[in-house]
C-alpha cells in the first residue's frame, strides 16, 4: 500500500483498538488484555513495513496533503522527515515497552491499555501532521488518555496531578489556537483564501511585526509547556509520581519530545526571525532550568521525584538544541531526544519494580541491593551510568554534539549548562549509592527481575550504550535529514 | 402588519404567507388537538407520540422550505439574493433556526417518551403541551419580519417557558424558580416593548427592515434609546452577566425534564434574533453599542466561569458555565460588527452549545439525587451507570473543547476566527484564558464519575433497577457520541449559518 494509506492507518489503528479495548474492559471480556496486545504488536509490524518502504531523498522523506475541510482550509497533510522518523519509532517502540510491562502483571488494567493505544495514535498524528489543526486536535487529543490513566490508577494526589497536567497543556494550546488562527487568516488577506498547511503558510511574506510576535508567543507557549522549559514545568513532578509506569513511560519518552518537535518544525518554519531574536533567552531559560533541575534533584527523598526532576534536567538540554537554530547541535538534540526516551523508560520501570517488590520509595530506605538481586542493580547501575552521560553511552555523544554546536554562537550557555552536568553525576551517583551498596537488610524480599522484564529493558539499555559508541549512522542521517 | 407590502416573485411564488407560517399553525393546532384528545385517549405514550408526530409534520415543512431556498443545493454560492422590495416571507435564517429548533424538540419529545415508562422523572400532565407551544413560539420569534409578531412570539415562548419551569410543585424548588423566571422574565420583556415602543415613536413603522433603513438616514436620540432597551432586553432573556439572575434558580431548580429544553430552545431563538436584529435594525448603529457588547460578553465570561469553579452541584455548575458560554456566544455577536463571520459564529456557537447542554441536562435529569440537598450523586457512575456517565463525560469535554467534543473544538475555532479577522486580539486572549479555566469545572464532574468510589450503594441500585433509565442513558450516550463526532459535519452547518447571515446583509 502506498505510504499515505500506511501513515493514516498508523494513525488509527491504535485508537480504533484503543476504543474497542475500553468496550471490551466494559463487557468483562477476557481478551481485553490480548486485544491490546495485538494492538500493539500490529502497530510495530505496520512501522516495519514504514521502514522497509522508504526511500531518502532531500528534508522531507515523504509528504501528503488532501483537502479536509476547505472552509477553513484544512488539509488531511502527513509528512515525515528524520526528526519525524525518529519519534514515531520511539513512540513505537515506548508504548509497546510499556504495554509488555503492563501485561506482565497477573491482572492487566484495561484502562492503561485503553490509554496507551489511543495515547499513541494521538502522538503519531501529531508527529506526522504538517497542517496546523490537524496538529491541535491530535496535540489535545493525546490529554485525554493521559488524565483518565492518571486519574483512575494514580495515588492519593491523583487528581491534582491530572488536571494540573490538564490545564497547563490547555492553557499552552488555547494560545497555540490564537497563533494558528491568525496564521491562517493572514493567509486568507494574502492569497485570498484560509489556509493551516505548514507549506502553504511557510509562504506567506507580509506578517507585520507584532502578528509575528504573538505568532511566535502562541506558538512557543504551546509547545514550551509540554517539554517543559523551565518556568512552565509545574505539572511534571506531580505527573510522574501519580501515573502509572506504562503511562509514565510514554509521557516522559515521547509527549515531551512531541513540543519540540513541533517547536523546530512550526516555529522555526513559520517564524524564523522572532525564533532567531528571542533564542538567547530561552536558551538560558533551558540552561537555568537545567540546573535549577539538578539542584531540587539532589534535594529530593523521594526516588520518583528524583527521576522526575532528573529528567526535566535532560529535557531541558535538549531543548537546547532546538531553541538554536544551528543545525549540528538539532541533530545532538534529537539523538539526546532518542538517548533520553531509552533511558527514562528504563528507569521508570526500575522505580517501579523498587516500589512493588522492595517497598523502596524514598532514600533513606536502602538496603544494600546489590549483593540480594545482581540483575536489578547491573541495569540500575548501567542506568545511572547513561543518565550521567559517561563516554561510552548514548547521552554523552547526544550532548557533547549540542555543546559543540552551540558553542561558537552561545559560549555562555553552554558553560552554565555544563554545571548541571556535573550536577547529574553527584546526585545520580550518589543516589546509586544509596540504593545499591550500604548495609544489606535481611528483611528485604528479593526477587530479582524476572525474564520478561530483564528482555525489556536490557534491549533498551544495550542499545543506547551501542548508539553510544556508534552514533556515526544514525548522526549523518540526521544530520542529512535536518539539513 | 400589512399584508399588501409583501411581494413575493421568482420561483418562491408558491411560498405564501401561509406556506411559511404554517409550521406554527401545525404545531399550534395540533397542540390544542392534542389536549383536546388527552381526554378521551388513556394510552400511556399518547402525549409523547403526538408531540412527536406533530413536531415531525413541522420539521417536514421547514425542510421542504430550506430545499425551496437552496440549502441542501451543493452548487449554490449564495441564497437568492432579495432586495427590500422583494422580501419573502420567511428567510433562510428562520428556516436554518427553526429546523435546529425542531431537532431539539424532537428530541426532547423521544427522550421524554423513554422516560414516560418509569416515572421516576417527574412529567407534569401538562408538558407536551407547553413544549410545543414553546417550539412555536420560538419558530415564529425567529422568522419574525416585524416587531409585533416579534413580541407577541416572545411572549409565547417565555410564557410557556415560565409554566414549564414550575410545572412540578413537589418540592420547592420549580415554585421559586418559576416565580423569579416570570419576574425577572416580565422585566426582560417590559424592557424589549418598551424599546419597540420608542422605535415606533421614532420612525413610526413596525416593520424590522423599514426601521432599519428609516434609522440609517436618521438616527435620533429617540431610536437611540429605544435600540438599547432592546439590546438590554435581548441580555436579560439570553442570561448575560449583569441580568442573569434568573439562569443559575431556573436551570437548577426548574422541573427536571424541561431544563433541557429551555436552557436550549429560548437562547438559540434569541440568538437568532439578536443576529436579525443586528443586521436588519442596528445597522451602523451598532459600533456606538459595541463597547457595551463588548463589555457584556468579556464580563459574562469571567463571572460565569469563575463562579462555576466554586459550584458543588453539577447542575448549579452547568447552570453558570452557561452563562460563560453565552458570554462567547455574545463575542462573536461583538466581533460581527466588521462583517458577517461574527454572527455566523455567534449562531453556530449557539447550535453547538444548545446541542451538547441539551445532552448534558438530558442525562441529569434521569441521575439519582441526594436525598438531603436534591445534588446529583455522580460519585462512581462510571461502574453503575457507564452509558450515562460517557454520554455525560463527551458532552463535558465537548463543552470544555477538548477531544472527543470535536464539535466543541470547531465552534472555539469559529468563534476565535471571527474575533480575529475582527481585529479583537484581547478578546481572543480572553476567550482562550476562559477556555483553560473552564477545563477545571468541566473535569470535576469526569473526577466524580470515574476516579471515585460512591459511598452508598443504594442509589447504585435504583438506578441500575429501572430499566427504562438504562435504555435512555444509552440512547443519550448514542446522541452524545454522534455530536461530539458530528463535528464532521462541521462544513454543512457551518455553511447555512453564514449563508444565511450573509442574506441578510444588503
Amino acid at each position: 500500500m502506498d505510504l499515505a494509506e500506511l501513515l493514516t492507518k498508523m494513525i488509527w489503528l491504535p485508537i480504533l483498538c484503543g476504543l474497542i479495548v475500553c468496550l471490551l474492559a466494559l463487557l468483562r471480556s477476557k481478551w481485553t488484555a490480548s486485544a491490546g496486545l495485538f494492538a500493539v504488536i500490529g502497530e510495530a509490524v505496520l512501522l516495519l513495513e514504514l521502514l522497509s518502504s522508504l526511500k531518502s531523498g532531500g528534508r522531507w522523506l515523504f509528504s501528503s496533503s488532501t483537502p479536509l475541510i476547505s472552509l477553513l482550509g484544512v488539509t488531511w497533510s502527513l509528512s515525515l522527515d528524520g526528526f519525524g522518523l525518529m519519534m514515531v519509532i520511539l513512540s513505537v517502540v515506548a508504548t509497546s515497552v510499556a504495554a509488555i510491562w503492563e501485561v506482565r502483571e497477573e491482572s492487566p488494567r484495561p484502562g492503561v491499555l485503553a490509554g496507551l493505544l489511543v495515547s499513541e495514535g494521538a502522538l503519531i498524528g501529531a508527529i506526522l501532521s504538517t497542517d496546523l489543526l490537524i496538529f491541535y486536535l491530535f496535540w489535545e487529543l493525546m490529554l485525554i488518555p493521559m488524565f483518565f490513566m492518571i486519574g483512575l490508577y494514580g495515588g492519593a494526589n491523583r487528581f491534582r496531578a491530572a488536571i494540573t497536567f490538564v490545564i497547563y497543556t490547555v492553557v499552552g494550546s488555547s494560545f497555540m489556537l490564537a497563533a494558528i488562527m491568525t496564521l491562517a487568516l493572514a493567509h486568507g488577506r494574502e492569497f485570498g483564501a484560509l489556509s493551516t498547511s505548514l507549506f502553504e503558510l511557510s509562504k506567506l511574506t507580509s506578517l507585520s511585526s507584532s502578528e509575528q510576535l504573538l505568532i511566535f508567543a502562541g506558538l512557543a507557549v504551546g509547545f514550551l509547556v509540554k517539554t517543559p522549559l523551565f518556568p512552565l514545568h509545574s505539572w511534571l513532578p506531580l505527573a510522574y509520581e501519580e501515573a502509572p509506569t506504562s503511562g509514565a513511560i510514554v509521557m516522559a519518552s515521547v509527549m515531551g519530545k512531541i513540543g519540540l518537535l513541533g517547536y523546530s518544525r512550526f516555529v522555526w518554519g513559520l517564524v524564523p526571525g522572532m525564533a532567531g531574536q528571542y533564542a538567547s533567552a530561552l536558551l538560558w531559560c533551558a540552561a537555568i532550568g537545567s540546573i535549577y533541575a539538578a539542584l531540587v534533584a539532589w534535594s529530593e527523598r523521594k526516588i520518583i521525584r528524583v527521576v522526575a526532576f532528573s529528567s526535566l534536567s535532560h529535557v531541558n538540554i535538549c531543548a537546547l538544541g532546538v531553541l538554536a537554530s544551528p543545525t549540528l547541535a538539532l541533530a545532538g538534540s534529537i539523538f539526546q531526544m532518542l538517548s533520553h526516551g531509552l533511558v527514562i523508560a528504563v528507569a521508570l520501570m526500575l522505580c517501579q519494580v523498587m516500589k512493588a517488590r522492595f517497598g523502596i520509595t524514598e532514600r533513606g530506605q536502602s538496603a544494600g541491593l546489590a549483593s540480594h538481586v545482581p540483575w536489578f542493580s547491573v541495569l540500575f547501575m548501567l542506568m545511572i551510568l547513561l543518565s550521567v552521560a559517561l563516554p561510552p553511552s548514548s547521552s554523552f555523544v547526544g550532548e557533547f554534539v549540542i555543546f559543540t554546536g552551540l558553542f561558537k554562537s552561545f559560549p555562555w550557555h553552554v558553560v552554565t549548562v555544563l554545571l548541571s552536568v556535573i550536577l547529574g553525576a553527584v546526585y545520580m551517583l550518589s543516589l546509586g549509592r544509596e540504593v545499591l551498596f550500604g548495609e544489606p537488610r535481611s528483611e528485604i524480599v528479593s526477587r530479582d527481575l524476572s525474564a520478561i522484564e530483564l528482555l525489556l529493558m536490557l534491549p533498551l539499555v544495550l542499545f543506547a550504550v551501542w548508539l553510544g559508541v556508534r552514533p556515526g549512522g544514525i548522526l549523518s542521517l540526521l544530520g542529512y535529514f535536518t539539513n | 402588519m400589512n399584508l399588501d407590502s409583501l411581494e413575493v416573485s421568482g420561483n418562491l411564488d408558491h411560498i405564501g404567507v401561509l406556506v411559511a407560517a404554517s409550521p406554527v399553525i401545525v404545531i399550534a393546532i395540533g397542540a390544542l388537538l392534542m389536549l383536546f384528545f388527552d381526554l378521551f385517549v388513556d394510552l400511556k405514550y399518547f402525549r409523547s407520540l403526538f408531540s412527536f408526530v406533530i413536531l415531525s409534520v413541522a420539521a417536514g415543512l421547514v425542510i421542504y422550505m430550506g430545499r425551496e431556498f437552496g440549502f441542501f443545493d451543493a452548487t449554490a454560492a449564495a441564497l437568492p439574493s432579495v432586495t427590500a422590495e422583494q422580501r419573502k416571507p420567511i428567510d433562510a435564517l428562520g428556516i436554518l433556526v427553526s429546523g435546529v429548533i425542531l431537532a431539539i424538540g424532537i428530541m426532547s419529545s423521544i427522550v421524554g417518551s423513554v422516560s414516560v415508562a418509569k416515572s421516576k422523572v417527574e412529567r407534569p400532565l401538562e408538558y407536551e403541551f407547553l413544549m410545543l407551544m414553546a417550539v412555536a413560539g420560538a419558530i415564529g420569534l425567529v422568522a419574525s419580519r416585524d416587531f409585533l409578531t416579534l413580541f407577541l412570539n416572545l411572549e409565547l415562548l417565555s410564557l410557556s417557558s415560565y409554566c414549564l419551569t414550575g410545572a412540578v410543585l413537589r418540592r420547592n424548588g420549580p415554585a421559586e424558580a418559576a416565580l423569579k423566571y416570570l419576574v425577572i422574565g416580565a422585566c426582560g420583556s417590559a424592557l424589549i416593548l418598551y424599546g419597540i415602543a420608542l422605535l415606533y415613536g421614532a420612525t413610526g413603522k413596525l416593520e424590522i427592515i423599514e426601521i432599519g433603513r428609516s434609522l440609517n438616514s436618521l438616527p435620533s436620540a429617540l431610536a437611540t434609546s429605544g435600540l438599547l432597551l432592546l439590546l438590554l432586553g435581548m441580555i436579560l432573556k439570553l442570561g448575560l452577566f449583569p441580568l442573569h439572575f434568573w439562569v443559575p434558580d431556573v436551570y437548577s431548580g426548574g422541573t427536571r425534564a424541561a431544563v433541557p429544553f429551555l436552557s436550549t430552545v429560548g437562547k438559540v431563538a434569541l440568538v437568532g434574533v439578536v443576529a436579525r436584529l443586528s443586521v436588519e435594525v442596528f445597522g451602523e448603529q451598532i459600533g456606538s453599542f459595541n463597547g457595551l457588547i463588548w463589555t457584556v460578553a468579556v464580563l459574562s465570561m469571567l463571572f460565569g466561569n469563575l463562579t462555576a469553579l466554586r459550584q458543588r452541584d453539577v447542575r448549579r455548575m452547568l447552570a453558570y458555565s452557561s452563562i460563560a458560554q453565552t458570554g462567547y456566544i455574545f463575542a462573536g455577536v461583538a466581533s460581527g460588527q466588521f462583517g458577517a463571520a461574527g454572527l455566523s459564529a455567534a449562531l453556530y456557537y449557539s447550535f453547538v452549545y444548545a446541542a451538547l447542554a441539551w445532552v448534558a441536562f438530558s442525562i441529569l435529569s434521569i441521575l439519582p439525587e441526594k436525598p438531603e440537598n436534591s445534588d446529583i450523586a455522580l460519585r462512581g457512575l462510571g461502574s453503575k451507570a457507564p452509558a450515562a456517565a460517557w454520554g455525560l463525560g463527551l458532552a463535558m469535554l465537548g463543552l470544555a473543547g477538548l477531544p472527543p467534543g470535536i464539535v466543541g473544538i470547531f465552534g472555539k475555532v469559529v468563534l476565535v476566527n471571527s474575533a480575529l479577522s475582527a481585529g479583537y486580539v484581547g478578546l481572543v486572549a480572553f476567550i482562550a484564558v476562559n477556555s483553560a479555566i473552564s477545563c477545571v469545572y468541566y473535569l470535576r464532574p469526569l473526577k466524580e464519575m470515574f476516579f471515585l468510589e460512591s459511598d452508598s450503594d443504594k442509589s447504585g441500585q435504583a438506578c441500575e433497577a429501572s430499566c427504562g433509565v438504562a435504555l435512555m442513558s444509552s440512547v443519550l450516550f448514542a446522541v452524545s457520541v454522534v455530536i461530539c463526532l458530528g463535528g464532521a459535519m462541521f462544513t454543512s452547518l457551518f455553511w447555512w449559518t453564514s449563508l444565511s447571515i450573509r442574506q441578510m446583509l444588503p
